[in-house]
């Protein structure tokens, strides 16, 4: 029987091993508002040592950024214009920026490089 | 000996998977230890033990056919947080070291590097027997459920 990762969401393994750093962390800071591997850097330092992290450490940030916007879609379903509350250009671009980062998702973190 | 250049760069990526997998299943077996789960830590130690064997060979083989075996490279750990999670992980990289030894056989008898090749045959033989026990050990924890799989490690 093969064992089952992919789709499990959420696994419980250390991404960056010289400072210590989950991918639920990672996690937690997407939910946070990082949006990219130098935010996580700058956060955490991921990635200063070895950099050996960092291919991994894009795979869980690309899956986090998917899955959060998938949730935030429908919060943002309901269009209903209201006079003086235009949408925010910034909030926007963060959008686009989410989005198009979940499009590059090819595979999952989990697949192991081959090298 | 002079050996061929193709089997000698197929030789050290096999070696440096080795080197990763021993560090890996070591750092594995002493969290399993300190957690008290002696029958997987005796398991996983001297899965680690045989990979640094194999690691062993493989230098071996290399300065024979007088290359130079890289020590320095390491590949990325897979380092799980709880039990089931590292013996999955160990599982995924045996798998992936499986398929790499494959691709060096076939390497190695396209050069005619017969030696090398029954060698790697060899090393593949005691990696897929690591491999079912993983295996085992997966679909173990899928049947009984992670508790009932963990009281029987201690």
């Amino acid at each position: 029987m093969p064992p089952k990762f992919e789709n499990a969401g959420v696994r419980s393994m250390y991404v960056c091993l010289c400072k210590g750093i989950t991918d639920k962390q990672i996690v937690k800071a997407v939910e946070n508002g990082a949006v990219s591997v130098r935010e996580l850097r700058k956060q955490f330092g991921l990635g200063n040592q070895c950099g050996k992290c960092t291919c991994m450490a894009r795979g869980v940030l690309n899956e986090a950024l998917e899955n959060t916007s998938v949730a935030a879609t429908p919060a943002q379903k309901p269009e209903i214009f209201i006079p003086g509350k235009t949408a925010n250009a910034a909030t926007n671009a963060t959008h686009n920026a989410i989005h198009n980062a979940a499009h590059n998702v090819t595979q999952s973190y989990f697949t192991l490089t081959s090298n | 000996m002079r050996g061929n250049s193709t089997v000698l760069a197929a030789l050290n990526k096999i070696l440096t998977r080795k080197l990763t997998t021993i560090n890996q299943f070591f750092l594995h077996a002493r969290m399993h230890k300190n957690w008290g789960f002696e029958q997987l830590n005796n398991k996983v130690y001297k899965a680690s033990i045989d990979e640094m064997k194999h690691a062993d060979k493989i230098i071996e083989r290399i300065l024979l056919l007088d290359g130079l075996p890289n020590l320095q490279e390491l590949g990325k750990l897979y380092i799980g947080e709880e039990p089931g999670e590292m013996l999955k992980l160990d599982d995924k990289l045996q798998t992936e070291d499986i398929n790499h030894i494959r691709q060096a056989i076939a390497v190695c008898e396209s050069e005619h590097d017969f030696v090398s090749r029954k060698m790697l045959a060899e090393i593949l033989e005691q990696q897929e027997e690591h491999q079912d026990w993983l295996d085992t050990q997966c679909s173990l924890i899928d049947t009984i459920g992670l508790e009932n799989y963990l009281q029987q490690q201690l």
